[in-house]
């Protein structure tokens, strides 16, 4: 159990990979222009809805497309093609192409297997998640998927497919079992926060959003175990040949943590001593978080936010700059936001452990016992996608499961501190957002919420979204319905 | 938070209606006193909303007289309001709370609503046919129109 620290972290120091650099030179930005960016140093620095994000816009969302069963990830291609993959929970993925939904999934989890399904959807946490494309697609076909399996009593399983090329737009069952390599299989121990998305940084590596393992509270307490791979944010390199699921990235901030060596007592300082994680998994980025379904990179920075999604009152949205070299602590169970775990509300006294978020948006009872909010509330944050367009600048989109509201999250650099806007409320219900090839944020929502799920392919389907500057809605498009604040 | 609240009513009058004010239209509704055919809007722009039957469905001697008056016969009626319990306790207890005094969800009763047309019957109806906002999804073609009604007879049931 690492204790809690007091840890107030400010001026973060500045220290960008060679390729940054460079883009940033080309982009005619001054890095120290662009990296002003603090993560908060207390709780009132924690950026909440009712700010103003300069420069952004009034936004509409048109559909693309829609038809799917429980949408719940996306990604765009990152070969040229223009297509759009879209996670259906129950073990599909369905190939968009030229604004066309394609009659045969991309990829089928349902129906490889003679005894059935290979994908758990008991509950309306569970299924296929997300799907990622190796930096390379383009030339060697990797796709990676994340999901709950049923055969192995709902662990997370990461595995890889590879397409062939003579079939690009589906991978047909036979491929399917010719080229499956499974990465990981996490145990699950409840139906629930498994987290989901999967994605490659700029730097190469998958990344894996985990959740603590469900129930509510951590009753493993999983966010602050270094030695259990749930409540992190794992970063792992699967360039390894076939017989390797993966490799540990060497800079890893606990990649040698578990390394033999022999023991020294004396001549240590505690600071010493304090960086010694015998068993910790070195696979850990980041951990603390209790349910990372999303995050993303911003793709002219390589900043990475991520959306942790929430308990009873609050929902958190974290950032690390690209200069990360990984270890954040977020948090929980000791912290929920900027407040305590549990929260009593007004008064409340606590250590802040590990980072802040730069921002978080309350539920409609921000505390035990609060006057009910009619407005600027949420359930469960979503992130969508880090946009660079229409007036917003490293702007990360989240999207709330249960209010249907899209804030944005910026740092406001004249007024040097991070800004929460609620940029409009829809009537969906957003599941998930990826980047598209033109930089737009693409978002997907279901019907499907707890009470209302009669399962993966008997809900109300769900669409396809690109959110764009309500100016540039093109003539006819459909349009969600939405509020403007 | 942004501090706008529900500003403006959304549940409009018929046309026939629009000499009088707003304000007076609503507390016939919320009253149930005035026998006017209701026109259903969305909470978020004030836009129409058709209710047409699904296949199959029947239209109810209840449901009949709801469109023609905005009048809820079903209030009051201790067969629907049960009826109405166990939908609620189905669909929409986890959200909005045993007492529909919220929780994920928000407030059905006692005028704290987060859309003013939930304080009337038809605004509330047309909130429950077609949804509102993210969670809140439409119920059409999931529950009947009838249903619908005896839900939100249970759920007046509760806000006294």
């Amino acid at each position: 159990m690492t204790m809690p620290t007091q840890r107030a972290s400010s001026a973060q120091s500045i220290h960008l990979p060679g390729r940054l650099v460079a883009a940033l030179a080309l982009a005619g930005f001054g890095a120290a222009a662009v990296h002003a960016q603090q993560i908060p140093a207390t709780p009132d620095e924690v950026a909440r809805p009712g700010g103003t994000i300069p420069g952004a816009p009034k936004l509409a969302l048109v559909k693309i497309a829609d038809g799917f069963h429980d949408p719940v990830g996306v990604t765009a291609a990152n070969d040229g093609s223009g297509r759009i993959f879209v996670v259906a929970r129950a073990g599909r993925v369905r190939l968009v192409k030229d604004g066309k939904v394609q009659p045969e999934p991309f990829l089928d989890l349902t129906n490889f297997n003679p005894l059935g399904s290979d994908v758990q959807t008991g509950f309306v946490e569970q299924g296929l998640w997300s799907i990622a494309l190796h930096p390379k697609f383009k030339e060697n076909g990797h796709v990676y998927v994340h999901y709950a399996s049923l055969p192995f009593n709902g662990a997370s399983i990461v595995a890889r497919f590879t397409v062939d090329p003579a079939s690009p737009d589906q991978i047909t069952k036979e491929q399917l079992l010719k080229s499956a390599k499974v990465l990981m299989n996490i145990p699950q121990p409840y139906y629930n926060h498994y987290g989901g998305r999967i994605a490659f940084g700029p730097d190469g590596m998958l990344y894996i959003g985990k959740g603590d393992g469900g129930w509510e509270g951590d009753p493993l307490n999983a966010g602050q175990n270094l030695n259990v791979l749930l409540a992190k944010i794992l970063r792992i390199d699967v360039d390894t040949p076939d017989d390797v699921p993966y490799a540990v990235p060497k800079d890893n901030p606990f990649a040698k943590a578990d390394r033999p060596q022999l023991m020294s007592l004396f001549g240590i300082t505690e600071q010493g001593f304090a960086v010694n994680q015998i068993g910790s998994r070195p696979e850990t980025w980041a951990y603390g978080l209790r349910n990372p379904y999303s995050f993303h990179f911003d793709a002219k920075t390589g900043d990475l936010f991520i959306a942790d999604v929430g308990q009873n009152h609050w929902e958190e949205i974290d950032w690390q700059p690209a200069s990360s070299k990984g270890g954040e602590n977020y948090g929980w169970k000791f912290n929920q936001g900027s407040h305590c775990h549990p929260t009593t509300g007004p008064g409340e006294k606590c250590p802040i452990v590990g980072v802040l978020p730069v921002a978080e948006y309350p539920h409609q009872e921000p505390y035990p016992g609060a006057e009910k909010l009619t407005d600027g509330w949420g359930c469960s944050a979503q992130g969508l996608g880090v946009a660079n367009y229409a007036g917003m600048n490293h702007t990360y989109l989240v999207g709330d499961w249960c209010s249907g509201r899209l804030f944005g999250v910026a740092w406001d650099g004249g007024a040097s501190k991070w800004q929460m806007q609620e940029l409009l409320q829809t009537n969906l219900q957003f599941t998930s957002g990826t980047v598209d090839a033109d930089g737009s944020v693409l978002a997907t929502n279901c019907v499907c919420f707890y009470t209302e799920d009669k399962g993966p392919t008997a809900n109300p389907p769900g669409s396809l979204w690109r959110i764009m500057a309500a100016d540039q809605v093109p003539a006819g498009a459909e349009t969600a319905r939405t509020r403007q604040q | 938070m942004t501090g706008l609240g529900p500003a403006v009513p959304r549940v409009r009058p018929r046309i026939g209606c629009a000499g009088a004010s707003l304000a007076l239209a609503l507390l016939a509704f919320a009253g149930g006193a005035l026998a006017d055919k209701p026109v259903f809007v969305h909470p978020f722009d004030g836009a129409p909303i058709e209710t047409p039957l699904e296949e199959g469905e029947a239209e109810t001697p209840a449901l009949k007289e709801f469109k023609e008056t905005g009048v809820n016969p079903y209030r009051d009626q201790a067969e629907a309001v049960a009826d109405g319990k166990r939908l609620y306790e189905q669909w929409c207890q986890v959200c909005h709370a045993a007492d529909a005094s919220g929780n994920m969800g928000p407030s059905l009763v006692d005028d704290k609503h987060v859309y003013a047309q939930t304080a009337t019957d038809a605004g509330m109806f047309a909130i429950v046919y077609a949804g509102a906002s993210g969670a809140m999804q439409g119920f059409s073609g999931r529950i009947t129109q009838d249903d619908m009604l005896k839900l939100i007879a249970y759920v007046r049931s509760l806000g006294r």
